[in-house]
């Protein structure tokens, strides 16, 4: 089920009642856990078993790195390892690789045919492997004692806000709030909530309505003139923010709703002055997680100059391949890390020597840079993307058609696209402390999302990796 | 203790929504008990389906007004002793013997649970397959689908948990027929759940008040339905958009083209089997192919045109767009009678060969 979809709606009513109806800890994790298999088995209830066999050896495997020493430890994190990857190598990349061994194979005229894997991914792997990995090599770091609660573990794999698109946690965090019984808070309720609406209206609202133009642009690029290809890029840029960034606001809303404090994934991006800057404040749960399970265990920028760039090539170029098995992906993280590489520079401490006017230019410049290289992201394979690029930088006529009917939904695409960047960036926090505000607030969200939105139960963009 | 029985209540009431509208038949159920003219009943679509799916009422030119009657033909006696079966759809369910030529026999089979019927040899039985192009590579790529054409003695067609529920669907089970079983996870709950919580009369205006709003500041219409770029027409959603099995404009590859004409000579040789001395395949055409056909995929021309292809065709497509004046309802996904007319007359033409 998405999340918004009129099931998730009514499924998030009867287990938050149902939580704060239950008034010990060990009953609502039971709850909670049977919901988020619930949940997770509403997109393809077979898959349950994937998820199942994962944390059944994760949970084992972090006893066993606990208890053992030497190689023996190192042995039971390979295998934690080894499970988590190999489901991601066997669902998610296995086709790819098939497909260019295939591929390189013929430019030598030879033909080999190697059986496709006919299966959907499952949702949410990539999320959920990577979040149970910085379980085992937290325990083997002797930074997380191992789990004894297998229910709590499952659950902490399972927790069903974050289950299918983050944000990824860490171990330390969510585990003790698992555990820990927490009475009903009406200020987490409404903070909770109010999240949830942002959420929603980022979603319905704005993404949803930008889908159309970015379609119709993508669609038909060689009809469609560079100044409404330049405008369906820029629209890609806000759709996938609004898409996933509203995903996370309803996760991290729904779980502070019941008192769980879920680490937050986006800081205004598209406000960076730098490539660098960018990856500090977009999916941070990921890069952070690239950061302290790849990138600094591969020496970081300990070992030498050549190495350090290399490292951050590396970095990236998995990340990219991370959200998915195609050639856009892996382009489009290796032209992020060669842009990081290029223009490396340190805001933080020069920060008092750049204006405003200054600023202003490099987000801008930045801005349209990330747009350029969200296009490999975007589209189906490098070629429709090197031709989207192209009709753009040609400068050329064509078809101004951007998919809205009307030029007042395109005044009102910008206006909301205004607005929810300048309440991001002067209002960041969702508390609203008085109740009539709060009752004011919901109101008034759940009237724009239902007057505005466009329901046509888009899946969530981040969904599919 | 108040907010504690409001607490179970929504519990309760939350979990028997939930379960209630992931069962198709539950829902069926709930929609003949339901009585239409009250508050609390269903709102019909009145004057043209995609009109009332966008509550666009307000909107004249979509209204379906008063449509021409279809030319009736004289019953006559036949020395050929033709019998005609036409498996259709709503397309061509009013269809009767009268608007043909020359036939001893009419038989209308509704592809949705028709049957069964016996074939007669002793007639000169002619098999039209009639179907919608938006349904057509849905049923003709899917090698399950195929039951839907076999079995001279046709099953009645059942409800189960992969058959969604669309808001305003015409159901024939009776109220006495079992509820159970449900799937679980039914990929379709969320049309359950619309149809239990919003279709009533009641809250019409809050859906007339946001396809208003849309209409006017957006040109759009609200849920499945587009309106067309010239502003003419309503189209249902998944016919004009880029991607699906229903779309008009969705790319289509060899393979599945080779696949969909397997698949009609399968069924082709089954009815000739049985008894029929002419199979054809009839495919009326999507209003968006028709109406706006810039970037169409050509989905008919490929089918028809393949010259692996068995049955005999009644181009319907051909003919619609060298005449496209009035053949369509502009708020419904249905043709006029004009369009239907032409429909019959091509039959005709093909009876009299």
């Amino acid at each position: 089920m998405t999340f918004n979809s009129l099931q998730f709606l009514v499924f998030f009513m009867v287990v938050t009642l149902w939580f704060f109806r239950l008034k010990n800890q060990k009953g609502r994790i039971w709850l909670l856990l049977i919901a988020s298999c619930y949940f997770y088995m509403s997109f393809i209830p077979e898959y349950i078993l994937i998820l199942g066999g994962t944390i059944i050896v994760d949970y084992i495997a972090g006893f066993l790195i606990e208890r053992n020493e030497g190689k023996k430890r190192m042995f039971w994190l390979v295998i934690s390892l080894v499970a988590n990857i190999g489901a991601l190598a066997v669902f998610k990349y296995y086709n790819f690789f098939i497909h260019n061994i295939e591929r390189s194979f013929s430019l030598f005229h030879l033909t080999i045919s190697i059986p496709f894997l006919k299966m959907a991914l499952p949702i949410g792997l990539s999320f959920h492997t990577f979040q149970a990995m910085s379980y085992t090599i937290e325990v083997y770091r002797r930074k997380q004692a191992a789990e004894k609660n297998f229910v709590v573990y499952a659950l902490y794999v399972m927790f069903y806000p974050q289950l299918v698109a983050g944000p990824i946690e860490r171990p330390q965090n969510v585990l003790p709030q698992l555990k820990e019984f927490r009475p009903y808070n009406w200020d987490n309720v409404k903070e909770g909530l109010a999240r949830m609406l942002w959420g929603f209206f980022k979603k319905v609202v704005i993404a949803d309505r930008l889908a159309m133009v970015v379609d119709r642009t993508f669609a038909h690029t060689s009809e469609t003139s560079s100044i409404a290809l330049f405008t369906g890029a820029v629209f890609y840029s806000f759709q996938i923010y609004c898409d996933f960034s509203g995903y996370s606001d309803i996760a991290i809303g729904a779980a502070k709703v019941m008192n769980i404090r879920l680490m937050e994934n986006f800081n205004q991006p598209y406000l960076s002055k730098s490539i660098r800057e960018f990856w500090s404040r977009w999916h941070i749960s990921l890069s952070s997680w690239f950061r302290d399970y790849l990138y600094i265990p591969l020496g970081g920028n300990r070992n030498g100059t050549l190495r350090h760039k290399i490292n951050i090539l590396i970095v990236f170029l998995l990340s990219g391949l991370w959200h998915g098995a195609n050639g856009t992906f892996v382009i489009w993280g290796l032209l992020h890390g060669l842009f990081v590489l290029l223009l490396t520079m340190n805001y933080e401490k020069t920060k008092e020597k750049i204006g405003s006017f200054l600023s202003a230019i490099l987000i801008v410049f930045n801005f349209v840079l990330v747009t350029f290289l969200w296009i490999f992201f975007r589209s189906e394979n490098l070629n429709a993307a090197w031709r989207y690029i192209k009709a753009i930088l040609s400068f050329r006529g064509g078809s101004n058609y951007l998919g809205f009917s009307s030029r007042n939904e395109f005044i009102f695409s910008i206006l909301v696209i205004g607005i929810m960047m300048f309440r991001e960036k002067l209002l960041p926090g969702h508390v609203v402390r008085s109740n009539a505000r709060f009752y004011f607030y919901t109101i008034m969200m759940v009237v724009i999302c239902y007057y505005f939105g466009v329901f046509a139960e888009n899946q969530f963009i981040y969904f599919q990796f | 203790m108040l907010k504690k029985i409001f607490r179970d209540f929504f519990i309760l009431f939350g979990l028997i929504l939930l379960y209630t509208s992931t069962s198709p038949r539950t829902v069926i159920f709930f929609k003949v008990c339901r009585d239409n003219a009250k508050w609390w009943g269903e709102f019909q679509l009145t004057n043209g389906d995609l009109v009332s799916l966008a509550h666009l009422n307000f909107v004249k030119k979509f209204v379906n007004g008063p449509d021409n009657q279809l030319n009736s033909k004289s019953a006559a006696i036949n020395p050929k002793k033709l019998a005609l079966y036409l498996f259709g759809d709503s397309y061509t369910w009013n269809l009767n013997n009268s608007a043909f030529e020359g036939l001893s026999t009419f038989h209308f089979v509704d592809r949705y649970g028709g049957g069964p019927f016996h074939l007669d040899t002793s007639f000169n039985n002619i098999l039209i397959i009639e179907i919608t192009e938006r349904n057509a590579r849905e049923y003709f790529d899917n090698e399950k689908m195929l039951d839907d054409f076999f079995d001279s003695g046709r099953k009645q067609k059942t409800i189960n948990g992969e058959n969604p529920i669309a808001p305003g669907q015409i159901a024939n089970i009776s109220k006495s027929q079992n509820i159970f079983p449900f799937s679980f996870f039914n990929k379709h709950i969320n049309k359950g759940l619309e149809f239990n919580i919003f279709t009533y009369n009641f809250m019409l205006p809050l859906f007339q008040t946001k396809a208003v709003l849309n209409y006017y500041l957006f040109a759009r219409a609200s849920g499945d339905v587009i309106i067309s770029k010239d502003r003419d027409f309503l189209f249902y959603k998944e016919t004009a958009v880029n991607e699906g099995q229903r779309s008009s404009y969705s790319g289509i590859s060899a393979k599945e083209i080779s696949n969909v004409i397997n698949n009609l000579n399968v069924i082709y040789e089954h009815y000739k089997g049985i008894g029929f001395k002419k199979v054809y395949l009839s495919i009326i055409p999507n209003t968006a192919t028709i109406m706006q056909p810039e970037g169409y995929n050509n989905l008919i021309p490929l089918i028809q045109n393949d010259k692996h292809l068995k049955m005999e065709i009644v181009d319907v497509y051909s003919v619609f767009k060298k005449c496209t004046e009035g053949i369509y309802l502009r708020g419904d996904t249905h043709w006029s009678n004009k369009g239907k007319q032409i429909y019959v007359d091509l039959i005709n033409n093909k009876l009299a060969q």
